[in-house]
């Protein structure tokens, strides 16, 4: 009798087993951006100091977001960042200046040079997210200052259309407005030299 | 024994007679020798028979007897004794019409103490020996003796007070400089004129002294005069202390006149200043009209031009000057002020006078006004002063009584005590007694918080007092210590502050991840045993191509 038991419960237990969920991870930056030399030396190169970032609550979450509509957002449960949302976003930007503009963005202090002009940069994001309508947008504002002049404190509205579904596209589309937003701010940079 | 007597007839004058005779002789020669040695009969009137007795009482000059009284019989008017003496015959050739007699008895007054040898010896009849053209054998006594000594060399001078708060009495003393140099004898009153004129003697050298340009002014007792100008006190020597007197001189600027006969004529003023100014002649009168309170203004206050005198006031709310009626609306009150050409270093003549009067014309129609001024606090007294203003309203010359009118503003006493009055008041509209009893609550509750402090320091000092200080120091030794190794421990290998924002990140991460879980759990609590895997996946949707 106890046997049937037994294996009533084994049988009960293994239909109410649920199977695990295939979860997506997402990286902003891109790894394999990189230069050819193995290793570069770029004190000289003009620095940035992105001396502050904020960014929306939504996109501190691990779980990628979409509109759904004018007022409702989604977390996609099974599409995820690999790493906290700052971070990836700051070494996207690293990368960006690095690879197309030769500069340097300095997050901490201790990597200064003071042998070289620095450029006090502070980003807030509103909203970096696709749409409903099939967009992705990148909003907010961020803040130039330099040594000797009046700080630029520019509004930036930038958007891509989005030509496939998913988020892995949403998310290269990402890293082209990131570039986008890199480009700004080094055009102002070298306009205020 | 029959002898019979031869009887003659006694024929002749006994020679027993001789003696009586000749004693008769002698006795007729000694009568007809004092007959013919004796001095006259003189009868004296006096007042009193006070000390002077019959046989006894002589008469001296110069404390030689010269006489006695033979007999005193009341007067038949009964206002009086006459006394009859026999002088001497050798003091028969001094009775004339310039004889006095007085009679010497102790006699103690504040100026004089005299007679006191007349205590033991008794009184007697002193008499002048003056030389006269007229024999006369009735006199009258002098009530006192005569202050000056008869023949005493000087110069007699008439003096008369200006103010009826001066009297002297005779043997009050004339000084000068200190000196005592004279006094005064008789005293009359003239009735009809209302005056008291004194008769006084200067005693040689010092009626050199006196011109027909000296002044003569009071220093009786000790003088306290609290004026405009300050506390004046004056004295003269310690006689004119304790008695009235008198001193002279020729005030300074005055020059020295001529040289005056016997019996002088002068007037006595109540002090120097008086005396000083009566030798300006020459005075402009003027008029000033006082709108405020002339109360502390007094006559003879200076009049002051740039901080001089110039002049004094004269008469205060004249009767002479018609302005009507003090109960008057705006009824000024007319102050006579005399301002002399002397004073403001002028000529004391007309022509200095006629300067004075063009001058202060000038200035009246420009730019001069009178003032009260406060010349002493602690008296009030008030003077008047001269000055130019500035921006003064117009004004023309005008006359009053042929003195002209010096236009007054109002004195800065006035306006201040204006501005008291209105301070003042404000003050007794505070509601004081609210006031005070508020402070009072408050000074009660600043005592209660003061006993409260008093007592929490009590309680302070005692727990001090208690507190185990070397225990307490071993304490916190002991946690400095303790401190000291945690921060050891944290600079070699515990964690640091990167390590531990990394970790409150994490934190953070994690519960950033677990959220959405919660939340599902939320909505359904059987979501991790029951999950549902046929859950869409929505994806960001590629935007379509006719849009």
């Amino acid at each position: 009798m106890n046997k049937w038991i037994a294996g009533i419960a084994v049988l009960w237990l293994a239909g109410c087993s649920s199977k695990p969920i295939g979860l997506n991870y997402y990286l902003l930056h891109e790894p394999t951006l990189t230069t050819d030399a193995p290793s570069t030396d770029i004190s000289d190169q003009p620095t940035l100091f992105l001396r502050s970032l904020s960014t929306p609550d939504y996109l501190r979450q691990r779980n990628l977001s979409l509109q759904l509509s004018d007022s409702e957002i989604h977390f996609a449960p099974k599409h995820v960042w690999a790493e906290p949302f700052d971070r990836d976003f700051k070494m996207a930007i690293s990368e960006s200046l690095s690879v197309n503009h030769k500069m340097r963005l300095r997050v901490q202090s201790r990597w200064t040079n003071p042998a070289q002009p620095e450029y006090i940069l502070d980003i807030q994001l509103d909203d970096f997210i696709p749409t409903y309508h099939g967009k992705l947008i990148l909003k907010g504002k961020f803040r130039l200052e330099s040594d000797g002049s009046l700080p630029q404190i520019v509004q930036f509205n930038y958007w891509l259309p989005l030509n496939k579904d998913g988020f892995a596209f949403s998310v290269s589309q990402m890293r082209l407005l990131v570039d986008e937003l890199t480009n700004d701010v080094v055009t102002r940079v070298e306009a205020s030299r | 024994m029959t002898d019979n007597a031869a009887v003659k007839p006694t024929t002749r004058i006994s020679k027993v007679w001789v003696l009586p005779i000749i004693a008769l002789l002698i006795g007729a020669w000694m009568v007809y020798y004092q007959w013919q040695n004796q001095g006259p009969l003189i009868t004296i009137d006096m007042s009193s028979a006070s000390g002077i007795e019959v046989n006894k009482t002589p008469i001296k000059i110069r404390d030689l007897d010269v006489g006695q009284v033979k007999k005193i019989e009341l007067k038949p008017e009964l206002d009086g004794v006459t006394v009859t003496a026999r002088l001497e015959k050798s003091a028969a050739r001094l009775l004339n019409e310039n004889t006095r007699f007085w009679v010497v008895a102790p006699r103690v007054s504040f100026s004089e103490v005299s007679g006191l040898n007349t205590l033991l010896s008794g009184s007697f009849i002193a008499m002048t020996a003056e030389t006269g053209q007229t024999e006369k054998d009735h006199f009258t006594a002098l009530e006192r003796p005569p202050v000056t000594p008869p023949g005493t060399p000087g110069l007699h001078v008439e003096l008369r007070s200006d103010s009826d708060d001066l009297t002297y009495k005779p043997g009050d003393t004339i000084i000068y400089k200190g000196f005592k140099v004279g006094e005064f004898e008789e005293v009359h009153f003239d009735v009809e004129q209302g005056r008291i004129t004194y008769r006084a003697f200067i005693h040689a050298p010092y009626h050199n002294l006196i011109d027909e340009n000296t002044r003569f002014w009071n220093v009786s007792g000790v003088k306290l005069q609290l004026a405009s100008n300050g506390l004046t006190i004056q004295t003269g020597s310690l006689e004119t202390l304790l008695a009235n007197g008198v001193t002279f001189g020729n005030p300074q600027g005055d020059t020295k006149g001529k040289p005056i006969d016997n019996n002088a004529k002068f007037v006595i003023y109540g002090d120097y200043n008086a005396a000083a100014d009566e030798r300006f002649r020459y005075a402009a009168q003027y008029v000033l009209l006082i709108d405020e309170s002339v109360r502390g203004l007094t006559v003879g206050a200076p009049v002051e031009y740039r901080g001089l005198q110039i002049g004094k006031v004269a008469t205060i709310n004249s009767s002479n000057v018609d302005l009507g009626s003090l109960l008057d609306d705006e009824y000024p009150i007319p102050v006579l002020i005399n301002i002399y050409p002397g004073k403001a270093r002028l000529e004391d003549s007309e022509e200095g006078l006629a300067i004075l009067r063009e001058r202060l014309g000038r200035w009246i129609r420009k730019d001069l006004r009178a003032t009260l001024r406060m010349g002493n606090v602690i008296t009030g007294g008030l003077f008047v002063d001269l000055q130019h203003v500035d921006q003064p309203e117009p004004a023309s010359l005008l006359t009053l009584n042929n003195a002209n009118v010096i236009p007054t503003v109002s004195s800065e006493f006035t306006q201040l005590t204006q501005k008291a009055d209105a301070i003042l008041d404000k003050i007794n509209a505070l509601p004081l007694e609210t006031l005070i009893a508020d402070i009072t609550t408050v000074i009660d509750t600043l005592n209660a918080a003061a006993e409260s402090v008093n007592e929490t320091s009590d309680n302070f000092d005692e727990t001090m007092a208690a507190l185990d200080t070397a225990s307490l120091n071993t304490q916190i030794q002991q946690s400095l210590q303790a401190f000291e190794g945690l921060l050891q421990h944290y600079s070699e290998g515990g964690l640091s502050k990167a390590e531990i924002a990394d970790t409150v990140d994490s934190l953070q991460e994690t519960l950033r991840t677990i959220q959405p879980l919660l939340m599902q759990l939320n909505k359904t609590p059987n979501g991790l045993i029951f999950s549902d895997n046929a859950e869409i996946d929505i994806q960001p949707q590629a935007q379509e191509q006719d849009q």
